[in-house]
């Protein structure tokens, strides 16, 4: 499908337009990490932060969390409506998703380009829409995923696969969790900028954000539903694994690793949505990216400006994280 | 990362809002849509007048066909009233000569003596009316003979002056003329008018019936 002016005419934002969008540049973003532990949101306006609310996949017309099967009914009053008007913001939402999916949800993985048929990543992802199984040789999946292909940086690909690029990394992530979001963005009168699963969110940050310089970093990422570990080198995801298990086996595997990878000058980064436990804390080594940590990566803390004006501050690593993201995307 | 994992449809619906140009074009296409809406209005206020103007052509076309009906009983009043028209020049141009004879008699000076007094019709039209065709004559000739008994005073001109207040609008004298004297020294003269018939002959002395009798 192109753009056409009949499809424009059919699909004319009138209602928007009418609504003050045809002026309006500063439509608030509403953040949303999702997660069946720890459902965080932030609202944002003109780059501030003015509103931060946990727990949010509890209240009435929450956006939707995969596998949670739990339908809330909307009141009077949509999700956003309350929320922007608690934080007292006006106009058309737009909604960047952090969801945190399973293992068997998210598929997520780096393909060495010299095993790939494809020289063009249209073809590539043509082929994953037709049938994975050209692509991902023991993909078992019958549900319909929506794909994309990410280089080493995180950043998204089109064009042929030049020659120099040596591994690229495929996101898929259900189809009909995608279709669920935007329907009920629709519903929210509101506009998707993005859905970004979590695992790619932190790394693409801490690429950005962490410099390693020759080093190389093992960054872990404990989420609800598993545990992720990329290997960093130069700015760059050279390797990524998905656990089921939990943080400890997999930090069992950094030693062997790094040995495998000639690493001898390694760091070792811990990201959590939430603080990690204290036993859990005390047998590993390395640095948890949070609180004071995010605080000197970013220089600053995250600022909610409330709407009685008062301000507050925060160090979470999801207020981190969202924000960082929101400036990435908006 | 912005539009990952969006479909096509929704980053174009998304485009259509935030996008400048599709901006611009909503922009014009509203502005341009407004700058219709006088155009519109008097559209609709046009309608609304020839709404109206049907509406009072109907009740007037209406009116009109009752009023039809009800000159059809007052159809043979008008025929004969048609009738009566068609004889109003033909009273209208009879002049009354008793009454001219009076005027000619209240006119006559005390030394004037009339011989004779001829009254001829002359230059007549042709009217129709039912049952044949009338003559009806647009002028009278007056000729008066006389004498005058005095001489030296100017007993005809006071004599013509009077009659001509008497008769009709229009009329003139068209002969004033002394003729050779007598041996009994009284003055003959010939008096000659041409009067117009005009239907007002109230100077003649005529006067208005007090109670016209009714069709």
């Amino acid at each position: 499908m192109a753009y056409s002016l009949t499809h424009y005419l059919r699909n004319f934002p009138l209602k928007y337009y009418l609504l003050g969008g045809l002026v309006r540049t500063d439509d608030p973003i509403i953040s949303l990490f999702l997660s069946s532990e720890n459902s965080v949101t932030i609202v944002s306006r003109k780059r501030h932060v003015i509103g931060l609310e946990s727990d949010i996949a509890s209240l009435p017309d929450a956006p939707p969390v995969l596998g949670d099967t739990t339908d809330m009914l909307a009141g009077s009053r949509s999700f956003s409506t309350k929320l922007l008007s608690r934080c007292r913001a006006k106009g058309a939402p737009r909604f960047i998703f952090v969801p945190d999916f399973g293992v068997n949800d998210l598929y997520c993985n780096i393909h060495a380009t010299a095993n790939l048929r494809e020289s063009n990543i249209e073809n590539l992802l043509e082929s994953l829409h037709e049938e994975p199984r050209q692509v991902i040789g023991s993909w078992d999946d019958p549900r319909p995923f929506r794909w994309t292909i990410l280089n080493s940086r995180f950043e998204v690909m089109k064009g042929n696969i030049e020659r120099r690029t040596e591994q690229i990394t495929v996101i898929g992530l259900p189809a009909d969790y995608c279709e669920q979001v935007e329907s009920w963005v629709e519903s929210q009168r509101g506009t998707l900028l993005a859905v970004v699963p979590v695992p790619i969110t932190c790394l693409k940050w801490f690429c950005e954000m962490i410099p390693q310089g020759s080093g190389t970093a093992f960054v872990m990422l404990l989420l609800s539903h598993s545990v992720v570990m990329a290997v960093v080198q130069r700015q760059e995801v050279i390797l990524l694994r998905q656990y089921m298990e939990d943080l400890e086996i997999a930090y069992r595997e950094i030693p062997s690793l790094a040995e495998e990878l000639k690493a001898d000058d390694y760091q070792i980064y811990v990201w959590s949505p939430k603080a990690i436990p204290v036993e859990l804390a005390r047998n590993l080594q390395g640095t948890e990216l949070t609180g004071e940590v995010l605080r000197q990566i970013h220089g600053h803390s995250v600022q909610i400006r409330r709407a009685d004006g008062s301000r507050v501050e925060t160090n979470g690593a999801v207020p981190h994280l969202l924000h960082w993201l929101e400036g990435c995307i908006a | 990362m912005k539009y990952l994992f969006v479909s096509l449809e929704q980053v174009i619906q998304q485009n259509y809002r935030y996008g400048f140009l599709f901006r611009l074009a909503g922009a014009i296409l509203i502005l341009g849509s407004l700058l219709q809406a006088p155009i519109l209005v008097l559209g609709v206020a046009a309608w609304r007048y020839h709404e109206t103007q049907a509406v009072s052509q109907n009740a007037l076309q209406i009116e009109a066909k009752n009023l039809q009906a009800a000159t059809v009983p007052l159809k043979e009043v008008g025929q004969k009233l048609a009738q009566i028209h068609q004889w109003e020049p033909i009273f209208r141009n009879r002049l009354p000569i008793s009454a001219l004879l009076n005027a000619v008699q209240v006119s006559i000076p005390q030394n004037v003596v009339l011989d004779s007094l001829l009254i001829e019709s002359e230059q007549y039209d042709r009217q129709p009316v039912p049952g044949g065709v009338y003559r009806v004559p647009k002028e009278y000739r007056v000729v008066l003979q006389g004498v005058e008994k005095q001489e030296g005073e100017d007993l005809l001109q006071e004599f013509n002056d009077t009659l001509l207040k008497h008769l009709p609008t229009g009329s003139e004298m068209v002969r004033s003329e002394h003729l050779e004297k007598k041996a009994d020294r009284l003055a003959p003269f010939v008096l000659q008018y041409a009067v117009k018939p005009s239907g007002n002959y109230f100077g003649l002395g005529l006067k208005r019936i007090a109670e016209p009798d009714t069709l």
